[in-house]
């Protein structure tokens, strides 16, 4: 089934909340996502049964979470696609309808400060518990110790006389 | 703001003390920690376990040890640069994690690979799905206690790791498959040294089943230990090895065919409960050894009708490609690796995020630990492939 | 645990036949090893030649630079992800030609990728066979291959083709001055 046709048969059922269009799927309303994420599940003819990842981009203005489907026996794959504000970025979770968001949505709050309501266990996973701050955000700026353990080595490349140390420069 | 920020730690901190009074121990239960150094995890994994001796009663997983910050250099880094970054994402497998990444670029920027390029990628990810492969039942082996089986099959791996030494210069980060094609050719010595070893390899995984598989405690040990339907395997998104030993027939090479597969003719092995239910931990090793075995014929094919020609296409040096995303799909050794790839028109990338195989494996370990022994948790993790820096990146 | 339902006393003394026969078998596999030559190379005591000369021609160890042919263009400084290499090009005063005043390469961040080696146009920059060069100080793996003080001139296509040294000699020489003078 191609893009088109599924985008036809969710704005079917949901009339007022598919937005644009795009090449391999389209942008949804953020309140109603985990409706249309049942109804990709549930519906025979989409049959998704797979969210095969589940991320987010920062676009400098706007958050926009990106959910890539794909559904093994129908053999296609469609992408739903969210913007969301920066200062508040809430959606209700999709752990019930796929258990794999799970994971990937505590990957997404430890990195960008998604929040994820109704989540069985938001916590940090990559980092530890007690970090400050979403690393992937562009206006992120990593600190420069951690409990006391400096985040800067010396250079050797850099001649004695200019700037003894640096940070690494990939933070 | 700063009133905000603090709130916003204190929050944090509070729901973690509320988590740690859920996995209070209660009568006679203990909260063991199977660290992060650990000689049977596979890497640098920690497992905080609630069990009375042998039996656990909750296994919760905590990851992150080894988070480098991978896709937050590759917004820092050239499209070119950032290929070397993909080897270690996933070490045993690194060809085909290179593959993903340069599939992702060409088709952002619509570079075309040349023909021979594409068999010699095909050539070198099969040779690494081999070695990874080896790797993955090898230490499950260990980890149940034979040891032999180990050593006979890293000694196999090295002479893997020789043939690629020759062909792109390093053993195990190779940053070989580049965008736009491959970095170093394949001359004809050296296809007939590979002929030669997959004649001399072949009889060995005969010999490698007649020391092992077959061998009945090993099967006491690891049939009908937590079998997963293939309902959870989808709804857990589990893939490669793990989805197909489930009973789900899918695989990317056939179902989404990316470079030169459609040209070959391989089987996919589908799991169907060899020595107990579907989807076991037995079904999870015997399909790696069967997988070894098409990969054997793929290369066979690929070598004998591999065509002359550019092993690179005419790239600029700093790739700038046109504002827009792209998504590529690779079989690697550990099961899907999934790359999504934003551009904003410049020399760095905008977003890379990788999705690989093994972190969505983890998330599944503490749904099927609930009354298993400890021993049978080494068996689960083995049988999982779960290799540490995929998970974390 | 294989689940037993009632077994007939054929099945159980079956299994056990099966358990045993399966067992010796694998033990079978295991005792052809002993007539069977070892792979091992006892490195570094019993080998014939050193291992650095046995290795493919294209492996990658550590870098090394014969500044005799390097233009000092700063496409391999340009090319590093990860900014391993730092090259300073000075101007003379008096004739106003540029020279190459230090070229550092650290090779304890250098994680061996090869895209300098790509980018370098005359080869000047390559990779040595060398991989055992294991120190306690890291301020001994930074290689400089211009001495302080040493003015080299970049080299041009139009002048004559200097006599070039050994791949690997020139990487050894820097290595083993590394480690006598901060040891």
């Amino acid at each position: 089934m191609d893009v088109q046709s599924q985008i036809n048969l969710i704005k079917g059922k949901f009339p007022n909340e598919v937005l644009e269009n795009f090449a391999t799927g389209t942008f949804v309303n953020a309140e109603k996502l985990k409706a249309i994420c049942q109804f990709c599940r549930d519906n025979e003819e989409l049959s998704m049964q797979v969210l095969t990842c589940m991320t987010a981009v920062d676009l400098g203005d706007h958050l926009e979470l990106v959910y890539h489907l794909i559904s093994y026996s129908k053999k296609h794959d469609l992408v739903l696609k969210v913007t969301l504000p920066r200062d508040n970025a809430v959606i209700d979770s999709v752990e019930s309808v796929w258990k794999t968001a799970d994971w990937q949505e505590r990957e997404c709050f430890d990195l960008f400060g998604v929040n994820f309501k109704n989540h069985p266990d938001l916590r940090r996973i990559m980092l530890p518990d007690d970090w400050q701050g979403h690393p992937l955000r562009k206006d992120y700026t990593p600190p420069t110790e951690y409990h006391g353990m400096s985040h800067t080595r010396k250079n050797p490349l850099i001649p004695e006389g200019q700037s003894a140390t640096t940070e690494n420069s990939n933070g | 703001m700063q009133q905000r920020k603090i709130a916003m730690v204190k929050q944090e901190l509070k729901d973690l003390h509320e988590l740690k009074q859920l996995y209070q121990p209660v009568a006679d239960e203990m909260l063991v920690n199977m660290g992060p150094q650990h000689p049977s995890t596979h890497g640098v994994l920690n497992f905080l376990l609630v069990t009375d001796g042998e039996v656990m009663h909750k296994a919760v997983a905590h990851v992150g040890y080894l988070h480098r910050g991978i896709e937050k250099i590759g917004e820092a880094v050239e499209y070119n640069g950032f290929v070397p970054f993909t080897d270690r994402v996933d070490y045993l497998a690194a060809m085909s994690a290179n593959q993903g990444f340069a599939m992702a670029v060409e088709k952002l920027a619509s570079i075309q690979v040349p023909e021979r390029a594409e068999y010699l990628r095909v050539i070198a990810t099969e040779l690494n799905r081999i070695a990874s492969h080896l790797v993955a039942n090898g230490a499950m082996a260990m980890d149940i206690g034979a040891f032999t089986p180990f050593v006979h099959w890293l000694k196999e791996r090295e002479f893997v790791n020789d043939l690629m030494e020759e062909l792109c210069g390093a053993r195990l980060t190779y940053n070989y498959i580049r965008i736009g094609g491959v970095a170093f050719d394949c001359g004809k010595e050296l296809a007939e040294k590979i002929v030669k070893w997959i004649d001399h390899f072949e009889p060995m995984v005969d010999e490698f089943d007649r020391l092992i598989t077959n061998n009945e405690i090993f099967v006491q040990r690891l049939a009908n230990v937590s079998p997963i339907s293939a309902e959870e395997a989808m709804s857990y998104n589990l893939v490669g090895p793990n989805l197909r030993a489930s009973g789900v027939d899918w695989d990317i090479r056939r179902d989404v065919p990316y470079s030169v597969y459609s040209k070959f003719d391989f089987k996919i092995p589908v799991g169907k409960g060899f020595r107990g239910t579907v989807g076991d931990c037995y079904d999870r090793f015997v399909l790696r050894i069967l997988e070894i075995r098409e990969s054997c014929k793929i290369l066979r094919q690929a070598l004998a009708t591999m065509p002359e020609g550019e092993i690179m296409a005419k790239v600029p040096k700093t790739i700038k490609p046109p504002k827009g995303e792209a998504i590529a799909r690779v079989e690697s050794a550990r099961g899907e690796l999934f790359y999504y790839v934003v551009s904003d028109g410049s020399s760095k990338p905008l977003r890379v995020k990788i999705r690989a195989g093994s972190f969505t494996a983890m998330s599944i370990i503490e749904h099927l630990s609930k009354g298993v022994m400890i021993a049978d948790l080494v068996a689960i993790i083995g049988s999982l492939d779960v290799v540490a820096p995929e998970v974390d990146r | 645990m294989s689940s037993s339902t009632n077994l007939t006393l054929g099945q159980y003394f079956k299994n056990i036949q099966n358990a045993a026969l399966s067992t010796l078998e694998g033990m079978a596999v295991t005792f052809s090893w002993l007539f069977r030559r070892p792979i091992t190379i006892q490195w570094p005591d019993k080998i014939e030649k050193p291992l650095e000369e046995t290795l493919p021609e294209r492996t990658r160890g550590i870098l090394e630079v014969e500044t005799r042919i390097c233009t000092g263009c700063l496409a391999c400084q340009k090319a590093c992800p990860i900014d391993t290499i730092s090259i300073d090009m000075e101007r003379n005063a008096e004739t106003k030609e540029r020279f190459i005043a230090r070229f550092d390469i650290d090779a304890a961040k250098c994680m061996y990728c090869g895209l300098c080696v790509d980018a370098c146009p005359t080869g000047a920059i390559r990779h040595t066979t060398l991989f055992a060069y294991a120190t306690d100080n890291i301020d001994n793996l930074l290689l400089s291959y211009v001495d302080k003080g040493e003015k080299v001139t970049p080299f041009r296509p139009k002048d004559p083709q200097p006599e070039l040294r050994a791949r690997g000699s020139i990487g050894k020489n820097v290595l083993e001055r590394n480690l006598k003078s901060k040891n």
